[in-house]
């Protein structure tokens, strides 16, 4: 008995020493991926992966801000083809001294020709591999995927953390989506609502005849497939609809002069999807509640006058509505898709009638009314009552 | 009888509750339980009448023979069912360990390691069991309240509209599912003539079905 | 393991079995003295031969009847001016001078001088050879009449002993600055000092063959547990050993679980902890030659209450006593979580952390596991150094660890900076706990190797073990994790927090006599008039 016991008592300790060459990866052997880039490959039916890889040693010396010349890059970017991702991603290994790793990964860019293919098969190895994150940030590239990994970007050493930041920022106008895999996921396998990932493009700079990179709108699928790309005036459209709006600026024609512009800032907004079924009419009210400020007046206005303030908030409903109609005619008239979760509101309400409804969404969807009921309001004018130049 | 140590009703509450939460966190079955929909919650509280009425013949059992354990008249077939029921616990647990964490690791090192574990608790005996229930239940039920806590922003409630989309027949299914699920937990019956006031065993029964029904991830 | 643990352990309890059969022969057996003095002289000088501190003074009583008498004692242990002038004085010259002479004789002289001539408050009447050898040894006189079979034993002792001075260990900023010293009587009289009441009882031992060390058994009659106060004497009774020369021999004497590396008996420097203590229900065990009190039940929760936390007001002390919590789990896991988090999940960093982590490391040489080993015993080293070098020199080791490991290795590529600022954070946060110090310096290599190996389910795997074994311990009948388990809800509020003191109304329930649970009143919180005036 004893001698069993210690002969168990020895397999188990020599089995836990040795599982340390299993599991085991020192920091120093690990390619931190920060961004990965997926393009479509000139060979048939391969995926070509741009790996954005964080290069610590570079990032040694530039801990101060000031230091981080045009010269130090902290990233290296690989690429690598393969028939599946997990097939690239290995194949990877043969240019790069250290292993491939991904949780860190905050950042997946789509090629527009591929999203236009569907991008259902990516997303079972980045559903499925334990590596990989469900937070990273999804977007479809206008263009080529693997121009975005390889761009850089003056304020960060990192390309892929200054995309983390302006998606996050970009609250501030609420024309951007912010889409990670989860939420992608979520909305693809939700019957009755389509997913929508965040765009981005490589936009010229005229001055410095360099490109950057920037976020312009959001990008539209049919199921998996992309079918076209909102501008940032229907994507804020499109994040009325869904409560997504935080902040933003909406400019409205001054009342005083139409050829002058007041900007009015978004403080606060909500809406609302109220689907309705009657007599197999299918109407859904939409109703958007806004508060806003007034940031700045180019023209003359006196805000002493509450008529002044009436037409305003009229004038803004009107821009939001505008915003509104742009995205639904585009979305739901010319590609009968459901980006706005239409069909989860109906099915929500009405549960028993979604069952027949579910198979015909797509066909019926575009000839579904939609109201649009929008309370826009205006709190406070600021610090000043009357501009500089009014009196 | 082997076991001379008594344990708390207060320690057996807790016995029972990290013995069922462990798994599910660790393993989260929920996934893959029916009814399958956003009435999972309804389910989970469901459960609770359920448990209630799956106990009651170990119940009365326990009632009637108070100082006899159940493996005492039923050996044979207990000791089977506990070789079954450990082994796929170890097994669970180490699916999933190298699910996730240890990919690389053969599953056989966290089995062993935690027959390892769980032998030198048993060497020590109930009494020390039940102390350790007492320090581990209290922290994993503070861990998950905080977990709730941490997520609260993020939750949103109209998610789990509409109510009872397809009747309450599935819904009463997956109820009887976590239940059953639960009950199976109830090797831990064999506890009962081991605890300070057996009398009080009711209550802390109900106790026990509560924690698991508001946890509202079926156990 | 377990097998071959109580193997050990057999073996141990058996070989202590074997020396005592050997030792039970030299027992002491009941030797009368003599009535003849000169018998008595011969056998003190026997037995005391070689021994050049004993003195032997033989002189005359100068009465009518001529008495011989001769007094022993040994040079240092007593206070000479005390002997001449309250000793000799007396029996030479004063017994000619008083009444006395006139009724001295050779019947009644022990007698007489018992009662009228020694101006001595302590003086005993000892009939046995090794009795007054005890006596002497522990520093009496002993004073031997001619025709008498009776020794009388003054108690003059007088030595050198370090003054009262505030201890090393327990520094506090609010609270008293005393700590015992080596003198058993003054330790005592400190704690009568803290305790008047007649119910504080000091019972005496003799433990040692050799060494013959006192020690004082205290508790409070009435709040200690008979039962505790039993087994103390049952095991403190049971060491038949040579020598004890600290508290720490009989520590290792009477502990629950000595192959374990957690204490189950607690130690102290200070009267007021100590007498806290036994106010509590504890018992104390005083030893002879050592500033450090034992006190039994020891729990594991003691290590986080300070004596000061007592002292000061309870909001401060509260978020005090959570500190200490945290510094614990720091100095047990941060160097093994360091080691789990970068070599097996380095996706639960946050990114930035990572990233600057993955910086400092690129280009040492070392595993992190390794590193953390390497620094866990460098500090082990400069700890184990300061310590014991004299004080100038220890100044001279801390600057140069400081600058060589702290800066020169990160500098140099040798160690990643981030493990340095880890082993340097375990160091500091080791120090508010300090009682377990040496308990979390092995667990926390412990960790470390099991974090090496398995990364966070080793640490998890650990920490099983390590509580099971925490909760199995029982420090004299008590769980040494009460009250957080078993839960004692009475008590549970004294371990996370420090309560005001008009809410403590009632004594450890595990510890204290469980017919005597009630400390105060309750409704002692203060309530001033309200109509003050203005």
């Amino acid at each position: 008995m004893k001698r069993v016991v210690s002969v168990l008592l020895l397999i188990a300790i020599m089995s836990t020493a040795l599982a340390g060459c299993w599991s085991r990866r020192e920091l120093d052997t690990l390619a931190i991926v920060s961004a990965m880039g997926i393009d479509k490959s000139e060979e048939e039916g391969k995926y070509s992966i741009a790996y954005q890889i964080i290069q610590p040693n570079e990032l040694k010396g530039s801990s101060s801000p000031d230091s981080s010349s045009a010269s130090s890059k902290g990233v290296w970017v690989l690429t690598s083809t393969g028939y599946t991702l997990m097939d690239a991603a290995r194949k990877a290994t043969m240019q790069s001294d250290r292993r491939l790793f991904f949780p860190q990964n905050k950042v997946i860019v789509i090629g527009e020709e591929l999203a236009r293919q569907g991008i259902g098969p990516l997303l079972d190895f980045l559903n499925r591999d334990p590596e990989h994150r469900r937070l990273s940030w999804l977007l479809v590239a206008k263009g080529k995927a693997h121009d975005i990994i390889s761009a850089k970007h003056e304020q960060e050493n990192i390309p892929a953390q200054a995309i983390d930041n302006m998606i996050k920022s970009s609250t501030a106008t609420s024309m951007a989506v912010k889409v990670n895999l989860n939420e992608f996921i979520k909305n693809l396998s939700t019957p009755g609502s389509d997913p929508v990932a965040c765009r981005i493009e490589m936009i010229q700079d005229n001055e410095a005849k360099t490109h950057k990179m920037r976020l312009t709108g959001a990008s539209v699928f049919k199921k998996d497939k992309l079918v076209g790309f909102l501008d940032q005036n229907e994507t804020r459209g499109l994040n009325w609809i869904l409560g997504k709006v935080v902040s933003g600026v909406i400019l409205v024609k001054s009342p005083m002069d139409e050829n002058k512009d007041v900007a009015i800032e978004i403080i606060r907004a909500s809406s609302k999807i109220i689907p309705e079924i009657l007599d197999d009419e299918i109407k859904i009210t939409v109703e958007i509640e806004e508060e806003g400020n007034v940031a700045e007046d180019l023209s003359d206005i006196d805000f002493t006058s509450s008529e002044m303030l009436y037409e305003l908030e009229k004038r803004k409903a009107q821009v939001i509505k505008n915003e509104i109609q742009a995205v639904l005619e585009k979305a739901q008239r010319e590609w009968s898709v459901d980006i706005f979760g239409f069909g989860k509101a109906v099915r929500k309400k009405y549960p028993k009638k979604w069952k027949t409804l579910q198979t015909k969404w797509q066909d019926l969807l575009p000839e579904v009314d939609v109201e649009i009921k929008v309370k826009a309001k205006i709190r406070t004018s600021g610090l000043s009552t009357v501009s500089i130049t009014g009196r | 009888m082997l076991e001379k140590g008594k344990i708390s009703n207060k320690q057996m509450v807790m016995l029972f509750t990290i013995c069922r939460l462990m798994l599910t966190m660790a393993f989260l079955p929920y996934v893959n339980s029916p009814p399958w929909s956003q009435d999972l919650w309804i389910s989970s509280i469901l459960a609770f009448p359920m448990h209630i009425i799956l106990a009651l013949p170990v119940y009365t059992l326990a009632k009637r023979f108070s100082k006899l354990s159940l493996i005492e008249s039923i050996e044979a077939m207990y000791v089977w069912f506990f070789l079954h029921r450990t082994s796929t616990i170890l097994r669970e647990l180490g699916e999933f360990l190298t699910a996730v964490p240890y990919p690389e690791t053969p599953i056989i090192v966290f089995i062993i390691a935690s027959a390892l574990c769980a032998a030198y608790a048993v060497f020590h005996g109930l009494e020390t069991i039940g102390r350790l229930a007492e320090i581990i239940a209290p922290v994993i039920l503070s861990s998950v309240f905080l977990v709730f806590l941490l997520i609260a922003k993020d939750v949103d409630i109209s998610n789990l509209t509409p109510v009872l989309e397809d009747g309450i027949v599935p819904v009463l299914y997956g109820a009887f599912v976590i239940a059953a699920r639960t009950t199976m937990g109830m090797f831990l019956w064999i506890l009962i003539p081991y605890i300070n006031e057996p009398r009080k065993i009711r209550n802390s029964l109900l106790i026990v079905f509560l924690i698991f029904s508001l946890h509202l991830t079926p156990s | 393991m377990l097998k071959w643990l109580r193997k050990l352990n057999r073996y141990f309890t058996s070989s202590n079995l074997k020396q005592k059969s050997n030792h039970s022969t030299s027992e002491k057996t009941e030797t009368p003295l003599s009535s003849n003095i000169e018998e008595n002289l011969l056998k003190i000088k026997d037995t005391f031969s070689n021994a050049s501190d004993i003195v032997i003074r033989e002189f005359e009583i100068s009465t009518r009847v001529p008495i011989k008498a001769f007094i022993v004692y040994i040079d240092g242990l007593v206070d000479k001016d005390f002997v001449q002038m309250n000793l000799m004085k007396p029996l030479m010259i004063d017994i000619n001078l008083s009444k006395a002479d006139d009724e001295f004789d050779h019947k009644n002289a022990l007698n007489i001088i018992y009662q009228r001539i020694l101006t001595l408050s302590e003086v005993k009447k000892v009939k046995d050879f090794h009795e007054t050898l005890d006596y002497i040894l522990s520093g009496d006189t002993a004073l031997f009449l001619d025709g008498f079979s009776t020794a009388l034993i003054a108690s003059l002792r007088g030595w050198e002993s370090r003054n009262i001075t505030p201890p090393d260990t327990d520094v506090v900023v609010r609270g008293p600055r005393e700590g015992f010293t080596e003198t058993l009587r003054i330790s005592t009289s400190q704690l009568r000092r803290k305790i008047k009441n007649p119910n504080l009882k000091f019972e005496k031992m003799k433990i040692g063959k050799q060494t013959q060390t006192d020690v004082v058994i205290a508790y409070i009659k009435g709040i200690a547990d008979e039962k505790i106060v039993e087994e103390v004497k049952r095991r403190l009774s049971k060491i038949d050993t040579d020598a004890i020369l600290e508290s720490g021999y009989i520590e290792q004497y009477i502990e629950d679980s000595p192959l374990s590396f957690l204490p189950t008996v607690g130690n102290s420097e200070k009267p007021d902890i100590v007498a806290a203590k036994m106010l509590e229900g504890r018992v104390a065990i005083l030893t002879d030659g050592t500033p450090f009190a034992l006190t039994v039940p020891y729990l594991f929760i003691e290590a986080f209450q300070s004596s000061e936390d007592y002292y000061s007001r309870p909001f401060y002390a509260s978020i005090l006593r959570l500190l200490r919590f945290v510094a614990y789990f720091i100095s047990v896991f941060s160097p093994a979580l360091y080691v789990a988090l970068t070599t097996y999940h380095q996706e639960m960093l946050p990114p930035a952390m990572l990233i600057s982590i993955a910086a400092a490391r690129e280009g040492t040489p070392f595993p992190a596991s390794v590193e953390a080993l390497m620094m866990g015993i460098i500090y082990e080293i400069l700890k184990e150094a300061g310590v014991r070098l004299p004080r100038p020199v220890g100044q001279a080791v801390s600057i140069v660890g400081a600058l060589v490991i702290g800066e020169a290795a990160v500098s140099a590529s040798l160690i990643g900076a981030p493990m340095v600022i880890v082993v340097s954070l375990t160091a500091i946060a080791s120090y508010v706990v300090a009682s377990i110090n040496d308990t979390v310096s092995i667990m926390r290599f412990v960790y470390v190797l099991l974090a090496a190996f398995l990364g966070l389910f080793g640490i998890m795997i650990g920490a099983a073990v390590f509580l099971t074994h925490m909760v199995s311990l029982k420090s004299f009948g008590v769980p040494y994790l009460s009250p957080i388990a078993p839960i004692v809800t009475e008590d549970l509020k004294d371990v996370f927090f420090r309560p005001p003191l008009w809410k403590m109304d009632k004594r450890p329930q595990l510890i204290a006599k469980e017919e005597n649970m009630v400390r105060q009143k309750p409704d002692l919180m203060p309530n001033p008039p309200k109509n003050d005036r203005k």
